[in-house]
């Protein structure tokens, strides 16, 4: 991934935390430096899709699409619940997927991330979250 | 004498391969959905609140390895996607 400094965030984090559910994106959160939007540029081109644009005017979050199978959105600096890449790094788990290892979030920081973000689609997965966070903690 | 009895050894090895590749041992699906049953039936009891169904779910994707709990469509050169 181009040496990204990256952690996976989102419904796909949750999916490698083991929770059974699915996504139509894959949610990055990354430190905002100039370095990294190169990389991120880069790393959009590697996998064919478009140079990273803005969700919106008011949003700091960005997406790389276009012949992509999955969108890929881009969260610089924090997510919502006070989160801040630091702190969601420092307690992600590596996971070797594919030839490449994710720093991937961990299950506490998604449900909190959703819990203050309580859109309705974090809303409506938030129980098999925490489901999943209370079998995980038992089989621990 | 020494290269006579490493052949034996190599043949005795090899038969006792040959024999544990043949014998019947239940497939790694029934043995993997045994052991998804066995942890739901030991943690039922302490999530009283989880569904059933659920529980299996959540049992059989945190027993899976990592890079089987997601899975990840990609794009061919025909333009077909597969898992």
């Amino acid at each position: 991934m181009a040496r990204l400094e990256a952690v996976v965030i989102g419904n796909s984090a949750s999916m490698l935390n083991g929770a059974p559910v699915t996504t139509q994106d894959i949610d990055l959160l990354v430190r905002d430096t100039k370095a990294n939007r190169r990389k991120l540029a880069r790393f959009a081109e590697e996998i064919g899709g478009s140079s990273p644009r803005r969700v919106s005017e008011l949003s700091n979050v960005e997406y790389i699409d276009g012949d992509l199978a999955v969108p890929v959105e881009i969260h610089f600096n924090r997510i919502a619940g006070g989160l801040t890449f630091s702190s969601v790094r420092s307690r992600a788990q590596l996971v070797a997927v594919g030839g490449e290892k994710l720093a991937v979030a961990a299950l506490a920081d998604v449900i909190r991330s959703k819990e203050a973000a309580n859109r309705p689609k974090d809303r409506a997965v938030l129980p098999i979250l925490r489901d999943t966070m209370e079998v995980k903690k038992k089989l621990e | 004498m020494l290269a006579g009895w490493t052949q034996r050894k190599w043949v005795v090895k090899a038969g006792a391969v040959a024999a544990w590749k043949s014998a019947p041992r239940p497939r790694d699906a029934e043995r993997f959905a045994r052991k998804v049953e066995d942890v739901c039936r030991e943690l039922a009891p302490q999530v009283p609140r989880i569904d059933p169904g659920d529980l299996r779910l959540i049992v059989r994707c945190l027993l899976l390895p990592h890079e089987r709990r997601a899975v990840f469509v990609t794009r061919r050169q025909d333009g077909r996607y597969v898992f």
